[in-house]
């Protein structure tokens, strides 16, 4: 058997989910993990994970349960923004119940273009619920809308990597403190890959201000961005903590030169020799860096060599970050304001242009254009052959459904305490009820 | 009352009625008059087309009832296209709507496949593709839905193109569309340069909003009216000409279209239900006419030389296929020879964005932007891959040293060097086909990589291969168990039969 050694390099939350991740896939298949670890730096006090979070859980064999009980995590159904036009939350769940309701979003808009006082969080299990402080996971009687409850985690950053940490030596991880991330690969010998996780604060360069404020009891459901004065605040709760930070608007924004969008360009992925170099900032207004680290781990794993330094390897790595990137910029700074060929499209016709990786969602794009108050021209031409009459009970159904779901969800102040105090263990790995790998 | 919005279709091919008959189908006759022209003497190819899985899709979406179509087109099933002598002489592949094996830890099946055997002459890796392995036995069974073995695949259709046309026309009629008869004698342009009418021989003036080019390769109206532009792809794809021509019906009608290799090109053969569709494709700098008509009536028996037919073509893309109020469809648009049988494929996904997008007014720069991005993206992803079954190949002729010596562009060279050093092709979202299919060609004409996944290491070879030559017992028998071919298109033709729910995937289900 072959074992390699795979050298994480890094510091904090970021390093220590990549070298969880990098252990419980590569493990089982001769792999040894060594956590170069550089000296802690202060981050972010909330750690905001999208739909990732059970990603990572399922890969890790870590329970949801137990880091929501451990890190006083709160679920989140999405980024609810205060100035939108129309509705409020991006949602990480899809409109309608079911996945594949073809042409749902353009029976969304016939009904805007006529009754624009309606709200598309009517409309979407996640935005009905963040209104009315409920929630659940789908697990049961809601399996079969899993698509339209995908959730969020925040959870508390420091206590997440402190358990990871523990977590990982539980696995074999061997952790070698270093003074910087600049080690000389030749020291050691040994390593057969190179992974460097930069997670860049960004604080003290790119966001206005950092106040960490504690604010007990915050359980809302949802992270939150405010504009107010030509500022714009981005909030997110755990149990105990909010995390609150800046983000520059104003004129700058308008030309797409302002602070925010170089703090958001500084997502980056370098690959040279066995080298790997991901560059995550731990602070974006609407991405989460840790969803990303796991979607670009998730590449790296698709494309598992048996030789690291291999160019073709190295282009075909970057090229997939660069497009998550571009994607993701695209969606912040329309956020902003930017004309994209995304709103032009969706203003002329409610019509998203295909992305090729899923930085963000169609249910994200679509939210965040009506947000903005775009409504297009016209809705889906095929939709035109069925009349007012016929199409809008079908959509009152609908949302009377959603209605009906989300009022049987319990409050998510109460989900969170009974889910956190089920008495699931934080390791189901080590109950044996789950296996990884071969 | 507001004036509907008139559509005009210039073509009364396949691309045209295929558009007719969505459009009447799926937008409101209140607001859209949808009218067609077609010359007269018009004539298709009509010597058979190969299909992939959208096609039953795109009948599902109009509502047409599989059974009666395969009674009325004279179609038969298709599961694999069958390439021989493509990479080398001996070589023998299927490229099955289906997945090879399938993905385990988390790591594609073609990575176990090459830990097994790896080079090895005696294990194919199409033979662990269910849909391959039923095509060669001439067999058919529907896919069974939530089955992980045999529920791994789609089916398509071989067809007359003709048949299929007059099919759809009848269908297109008696949902409203005006069929004009005649032939365009000029095209009237406004002064911001849309077009507003045809003008036709007799005099009849045909106005219209949108205009749909699905005049072939003349693109009467993209090109000589708009000059939208072309693309040459030729020095990639080098096959410039066909003859085709029809011999009698099979005995025992296959489930594959049937790719075979000659010293300047291709030839094919489509079953049907009542003759088999022939033809040779070939570079014309390579063969004259004469010649290929010599090797397809020396290559299938029957063949009826009188009524053989010379096309030229230019392999390629226009360059915008959307221009002004001008949308071209089908050969307008582009032509990639139907080696993967993708032709009617990129018709319908063209009809389907068109009505995606159909804009209210006619400043649609966004919706026209939108548009030819995504053509140029299933026409460039689907060029590379028709690229790699000529590029790779040992053959010893003029011909085949050019193509296994020419420059790549430079998308395939990055997919291929990737796939030569790690065994992986990526994946991507938008675009036909997936890393399955790459590998099934790659590996199918000899080309292995030099490295597998690092995780493959981990169990010995004798181990994975025990494992794949159960698993392929097991796929055999199940083969075993399917109806032959001919008994399944007379099923076909019972009251009441049910077939599977379609979905726009070439692998018989959509993930996710």
């Amino acid at each position: 058997m072959n074992h390699r050694v795979i050298g994480v390099v890094g510091q904090g939350l970021m390093f220590q989910i990549a070298s969880s991740w990098l252990s419980r896939t590569l493990s089982p298949f001769g792999a040894k993990i060594i956590g170069f670890e550089t000296p802690v730096k202060d981050g972010p006090v909330v750690a905001e994970w999208g739909p990732g979070l059970h990603d990572f859980c399922a890969v890790t064999g870590l329970s949801l349960a137990g880091l929501m009980r451990e890190c006083q995590g709160n679920f989140c159904w999405g980024l609810r923004c205060n100035w939108f036009k129309r509705g409020a939350l991006l949602p990480y769940g899809s409109y309608g119940l079911k996945s594949r309701q073809k042409e749902f979003e353009h029976g969304m808009l016939r009904m805007f273009s006529r009754f624009p006082e309606r709200n598309p969080d009517e409309f979407s299990l996640a935005g009905s619920a963040a209104c009315l402080g409920r929630f659940a996971l789908p697990m049961a009687q809601w399996s079969g809308w899993a698509h339209a409850m995908r959730s969020g985690v925040t959870l508390e950053a420091a206590q997440l990597a402190s358990l990871l940490h523990t977590f990982n030596q539980q696995l074999g991880v061997v952790y070698l403190p270093v003074s910087d991330d600049s080690i000389p690969a030749e020291a050691h010998p040994q390593v057969d890959f190179w992974l460097h996780i930069a997670s860049v604060a960004g604080g003290s360069k790119s966001a206005e201000s950092i106040e960490e404020t504690l604010l007990p009891e915050s359980c809302c459901g949802y992270s939150e961005l405010h504009s107010q004065a030509g500022k714009t605040l981005k909030l997110a709760h755990t149990r105990r903590q909010t995390l609150q930070y800046g983000l520059r608007q104003g004129a700058q924004h308008q030309s797409g030169q302002g602070r925010y969008f170089r703090q958001f360009k500084r997502f980056s992925a370098s690959w040279t020799g066995n080298q790997l170099r991901l560059e995550l900032p731990l602070l974006t207004s609407l991405t989460s860096p840790f969803d990303t680290l796991i979607d670009w781990l998730q590449k790296l794993l698709e494309l598992w060599p048996a030789q690291f330094a291999s160019h073709a390897l190295a282009m075909s790595y970057r090229q997939y970050a660069d497009t998550y990137i571009a994607e993701a910029e695209d969606f912040e700074q329309t956020l902003f304001g930017k004309q994209s060929l995304q709103r032009q499209l969706f203003l002329r016709c409610g019509r998203l242009l295909q992305r090729e990786t899923g930085a963000v969602s169609d249910a994200q794009w679509f939210a965040l254009l009506m947000g903005m108050g775009d409504l297009p021209q016209r809705s889906s031409v095929v939709l035109e052959a069925t009349d007012d009459e016929s199409l809008f009970p079908v959509m009152e159904e609908i949302a009377r459904r959603i209605r009906c779901v989300v009022s049987g969800m319990p409050e998510h102040r109460e989900f969170v305490s009974r889910f956190c105090n089920a008495g699931v263990p934080l390791n189901i790995h080590a109950l044996g009820n789950a296996s990884q790998g071969a | 009352m507001v004036k509907p919005v008139d559509i005009v279709i210039l073509g009364g091919g396949t691309a045209g009625w295929m558009s007719a008959a969505a459009l009447s189908r799926l937008l409101p006759a209140s607001r859209y008059r949808i009218t067609l022209v077609s010359a007269p003497e018009l004539q298709t190819v009509g010597v058979g087309e190969a299909t992939i899985p959208h096609i039953r899709y795109f009948n599902q979406t109009l509502g047409i009832d599989e059974n009666e179509f395969i009674r009325s087109v004279g179609a038969t099933y298709k599961l694999a296209i069958r390439f021989k002598g493509w990479g080398y002489e001996a070589s023998d592949y299927c490229h099955g709507f289906g997945y090879s094996g399938e993905r385990i830890n988390d790591i594609e099946f073609h990575h176990y496949f090459l830990r097994a055997f790896g080079r090895s002459s005696e294990v194919d890796y199409d033979r662990f593709c269910l849909a391959s392995l039923a095509a060669r036995a001439h067999r058919f069974e529907y896919p069974k839905q939530g089955d992980s073995m045999a529920g791994r695949y789609g089916y398509a259709f071989h067809l007359d193109a003709t048949r299929y046309a007059d099919y759809l026309r009848e269908f297109s009629l008696a949902n409203g569309v005006k069929h004009i008869l005649g032939k365009v004698e000029s095209v009237q342009l406004s002064l911001s340069g849309d077009i507003c009418s045809l003008r036709l021989l007799n005099g009849e003036i045909i106005e219209g909003d949108w205009f749909l080019d699905c005049s072939g390769f003349s693109a009467r109206l993209i090109e000589q009216e708009l000059n939208s532009g072309y693309e040459s792809w030729q020095q990639w794809l080098p096959c410039d000409r066909a003859v085709a021509g029809a011999s009698g019906a099979m005995d025992s009608p296959p489930t594959y279209t049937l790719s075979q290799t000659h010293c300047a090109g291709w030839r094919w053969q489509i079953p049907l239900q009542h003759r088999t569709g022939n033809g040779v494709v070939y570079a014309s700098h390579e063969m004259s006419d004469d010649e290929a008509a010599v090797l397809l009536n020396r290559s299938v028996e029957g063949i009826d030389e009188s009524r053989l037919k010379v096309l030229s073509f230019l392999p390629g893309k226009r360059r915008k296929s959307w221009q002004r109020n001008c949308v071209a469809i089908g050969l307008s648009s582009g032509f990639l020879e139907p080696l993967e049988s993708t032709s009617l494929y990129l018709v319908q996904v063209a009809i389907e964005k068109f009505i995606e997008y159909l804009p209210a007014d006619r400043n649609c720069h966004a919706e026209r932007q939108a548009f030819n991005q995504f053509i140029d993206i299933e026409y460039e992803r689907i060029r590379d891959f028709l690229i790699l079954h000529y590029h790779q190949n040992g053959l010893n002729s003029s011909f085949w040293r050019y193509c296994a010596t020419m420059a790549l562009p430079d998308s395939l060279n990055l997919r291929l060097q990737l796939y030569d050093e790690t065994g992986h092709f990526s994946g991507y979202r938008q675009g036909l086909f997936m890393p399955v299919s790459w590998v099934t060609v790659a590996l199918g004409q000899g080309r292995y990589p030099q490295g597998i996944d690092g995780r493959m290491q981990k169990w010995p070879k004798h181990q994975i291969a025990q494992e794949l030559t159960s698993y392929q017992a097991k796929l055999v028998s199940l083969v075993g168990q399917m109806s032959a071919h001919k008994y399944a298109l007379g099923r076909a033709g019972e009251e009441g039969l049910r077939y599977p729910e379609a979905s726009p995937s070439l692998y018989g289900f959509v993930s996710g």
